[in-house]
């Protein structure tokens, strides 16, 4: 029989703070804390022994003063925040960063960081726009250079064994979250979104060990757990990389289930799992180049598309959420098209714009009770 | 092209009513050679084929230049009235040969395969020059139409454009990743509206070693293919070595412009700099866009030994970093005027320049990439910040300026977030910095009162100028 339980696990309470026990712990046993700031990171790469991926965030950061100095107000408010929260020192436990040449904004948080702080490790992985046979041999040398500027700059050595096991415990991680989503196309899940993004902001800040011990923890007590809440409408989030499980609650605060999210920091991006049969280095290059793709690559917004249309259907999503950050030039012009093109095809969509940081919470429950409203819910 | 040949070798003073003469002609060549009908079809159907070709405005101030710095700027503009007139009697001609190219793609390898390139900005960077209202119009459409107010008004033209169906519609688009993602993402929205091929030449981040120039090379290769299977043309090794050589002309005169450009008092300057780089943009490998260096220098020499400089009392030399106001052509005269202040090189105009070894094809196609990727803008707001500052500090060094000239467009995000960095180098250096607040193409935001005060504050405040 199911119970009807709260989802009381620590994990989730992680991403409630910028930090954790197990960064805290790692670091005082020597290990180096790599930050990154894409989804086209391979975080398998840091992964291994003596270092520890921690995806950046900063959602806490309440003013961006300092960094508006030397980023500016047209720049998207999660780089500003990222920015401030190192001037804060609030992120002291990175040791080193990587960073794609994804966007105009992560381009030039990259120079400025370079040029305000000097760490150890600032590199920079240039990230081809395409995904055919050429871009994919490109991307392998970036993930090599990487690698050896990790190496460098924290005197350690990163060999191809410690690679492929660290993406086979990743992939572990992957199957996991991959059955949890499972469980998110029920009726009635037994998970809410907001329970799942806290899940997944956490699986970003851990090494993949920790993340696949917890999770497992997690699995069985969601196939013991009932509907946590009745529901209007369930939802499906896409857009602008989010970190602040707030934002979703707020959403379901109001009768809103989000049953899935197609975010670059999501289960729906993460679960993708990597061919462990290739050279681990040439596998994650094609895993990450040829994942549900962010707008800023060429030419394949027809199989975006077919994917956010396949996870509506597929999660039984009754509508469509587009939410995009403010200042995202690639997101804003791509969403525009996508709102027009899932209108044709008969979706029900909410195009929201936002900044990275909770502010509007008000303005946000407002539409999406409209929007509940208007789907008859 | 013989008509724009022959008009530019006309240096004697330039006036209001010879422009406009001038520019009409090539306009009523046009009308002869597409027929009355099709002219008359253009002119119902784009709205802007109406506007004046000139901004009466800065006629007030263009008699401070010397006559042969006037008639620099008279052929530097009619230049690109010859341009779109010369791409309208082609498209008439030849329909099917109609290819779309983004700003920081250059036409040479279009050219030689003999496409009718159109360059997709041209009018909307052309528009708000001459009619502040129409490019604004623009921009209210694309805005309305949903896409986000926050990107750099330049694509947000283009887009407004394109709704609009002011632009003679493509066959296929060759565009990049350059010069930011608000453009690059725009071709996505041309792409949709007229549901036609789009190849996007991929430029790395890292170009500036050999692997990073392989992978674009490739680029370049895999684009020709494009365009040898859309339009059923081939690639001529002939045609592309003569498109070549005469571009190592025109670069030729480039350099030697150049050098004059770096004494004092300087010959030529301001918006009349900025428009002759698009000699490259728009006509690059052709003899109109030599012809055109080739006079600009002619003229800038004669300026040279006869007049000493283009305006009667150069005290400032300015490095303009950014796009110009293109909503406000007449601060360049008015800065001229007031302060003599000059701008004696630009962001846009500056490149970095290599002669094209024409020994065989793959020579030529390695040489046109490297071309590409260190282009005006796709070097500077794409790569590491280093493009930036680097060729910003050597400019000033090279060109003997006195001052540095931020255009901090507020549509230009990658530009933004360099301000911080640039002051505080600047600083370091005791370089004069004026960083100015304006929107390319839209003067709302910033009404050209507001750019002459920010100007006129620093001009006065910190280089001593009298108020």
């Amino acid at each position: 029989m199911k119970k009807n339980t709260s989802l009381d696990h620590p994990f989730l309470d992680m991403a409630g703070e910028l930090s954790n026990r197990h960064i805290e712990e790692a670091r005082v046993a020597g290990k180096r804390v790599v930050g990154y700031f894409c989804s086209y990171v391979p975080r398998e790469l840091f992964d291994v022994p003596g270092l520890v991926p921690y995806r950046m965030r900063a959602p806490h950061t309440t003013t961006t003063d300092r960094a508006d100095v030397y980023l500016s107000f047209v720049n998207c408010s999660y780089t500003r925040c990222v920015l401030e929260a190192i001037f804060d020192e609030a992120l002291d436990f990175i040791d080193g960063y990587v960073f794609t040449a994804s966007c105009d904004h992560l381009r030039r948080l990259y120079d400025n960081l370079r040029y305000l702080k000097k760490p150890a490790l600032c590199h920079i992985l240039d990230l081809p726009h395409k995904t055919h046979a050429e871009a994919l041999d490109w991307y392998t040398g970036e993930l090599d250079s990487l690698r050896r500027g990790i190496e460098g700059a924290f005197n350690l050595r990163i060999t191809d064994s410690d690679i492929s096991a660290s993406l086979r415990r990743t992939n572990e991680v992957r199957k996991i979250v991959g059955g949890i989503q499972a469980m998110r196309r029920k009726d009635a899940p037994p998970i809410t979104g907001e329970e799942m993004h806290r899940i997944m902001v956490a699986v970003n800040s851990v090494p993949a060990d920790v993340a696949a011990k917890n999770l497992a923890e997690i699995y069985s007590m969601l196939e013991e757990r009932e509907a946590p809440k009745k529901y209007r409408a369930r939802l499906l989030v896409i857009g602008s990389h989010m970190d602040d499980p707030e934002y979703i609650g707020a959403m379901e605060e109001i009768g809103g289930m989000v049953a899935a999210d197609t975010l670059c920091g999501g289960a729906i991006q993460f679960s993708d799992l990597v061919d462990e049969r290739d050279s681990p280095l040439r596998s994650l290059a094609a895993r990450y180049l040829r994942k549900l793709s962010c707008p800023r690559m060429f030419e394949d917004f027809d199989n975006r598309y077919a994917r956010v249309v396949g996870a509506a259907r597929g999660f039984a999503a009754d509508g469509i959420v587009v939410q995009t950050m403010k200042f995202c030039d690639t997101w804003g012009v791509d969403a525009q098209i996508f709102v027009d093109k899932l209108r044709e095809d008969g979706f029900e969509v909410l195009r929201l714009e936002r900044e990275y940081t909770r502010g509007g919470i008000g303005q946000l429950r407002t539409r999406v009770q409209a929007f509940l409203e208007m789907l008859g819910k | 092209m013989a008509l724009f040949l022959d008009s530019i070798t006309d240096s004697t003073p330039l006036t209001l009513a010879k422009l406009l003469g001038r520019n009409a002609s090539m306009i009523s060549r046009m009308m002869m050679k597409v027929g009355l009908k099709r002219f008359s079809d253009y002119r119902k159907r784009y709205e802007w084929f109406e506007i004046p070709s000139q901004r009466e405005e800065l006629w007030e101030l263009m008699p401070n230049r010397s006559p042969g710095f006037r008639a620099a700027t008279g052929i530097s503009l009619s230049y690109i009235v010859y341009y779109i007139t010369n791409v309208l009697e082609r498209i008439a001609a030849e329909p099917d040969k109609l290819l779309w190219h983004e700003d920081l793609v250059p036409p040479e390898i279009f050219h030689a395969m003999g496409l009718v390139p159109f360059l997709v900005e041209v009018l909307p960077i052309l528009i708000p020059n001459v009619n502040n209202e129409l490019a604004e119009k623009y921009i209210d459409v694309s805005e309305n139409s949903g896409y986000p107010a926050d990107i750099c008004s330049l694509p947000k033209t283009v887009i407004g454009m394109v709704e609009s169906n002011q632009l003679p519609p493509p066959k296929a688009v060759v565009a990049s990743n350059s010069p930011c993602d608000g453009g690059m993402a725009s071709y996505l929205m041309i792409e949709k509206k007229y549901n036609v091929p789009v190849f996007r030449l991929d430029l790395p981040y890292n170009f500036n070693d050999q692997r990073g120039l392989d992978y674009y090379i490739g680029e370049v290769k895999r684009m020709i293919a494009f365009l040898e299977e859309i339009y059923s043309v081939e690639l001529d090794y002939d045609r592309l070595r003569e498109v070549c050589e005469e571009r190592n002309r025109c670069f030729a005169y480039t350099l030697d412009l150049w050098d004059l450009m770096r004494a004092s008092p300087a010959p030529i300057g301001g918006e009349t700099l900025v428009y002759s780089h698009l000699c490259y943009q728009l006509g690059g490998g052709t003899r109109a866009a030599t012809k055109l260096m080739k006079e600009i220098l002619r003229i800038s020499r004669r300026i040279v030994e006869r007049d000493g400089g283009g305006i009667p009392d150069e005290r400032h030399r300015i490095i303009l970093w950014n796009p110009p106001p293109l909503v406000y052509p007449e601060l360049f005269l008015w800065m001229e005027k007031e302060y003599g202040a000059i701008v004696v090189m630009d962001m846009l105009t500056f490149r970095h320049q290599y002669f094209i070894d024409t020994k065989s094809m793959e020579s030529m196609l390695r040489d046109l990439a490297v071309i590409m990727a260190h282009g005006p803008m796709a070097q500077h707001t794409r790569g590491p910040c280093e493009n930036f500052f680097g060729d910003l500090f050597f400019m000033y060094e090279s060109f003997n300026a006195d001052m540095i000239m931020m255009a901090a467009h507020l549509g230009c995000k990658n530009t933004r977030a360099l301000l911080g960095m640039f002051r505080e180098m600047c600083r370091k250096r005791s370089i004069p910095l004026l960083i100015f607040d304006y929107d390319l193409s839209d003067r709302r935001p910033m009404p050209p009162e507001g750019i002459k005060k920010q100007v006129a504050n620093f001009m006065e405040n910190v280089m001593g100028e009298k108020k």
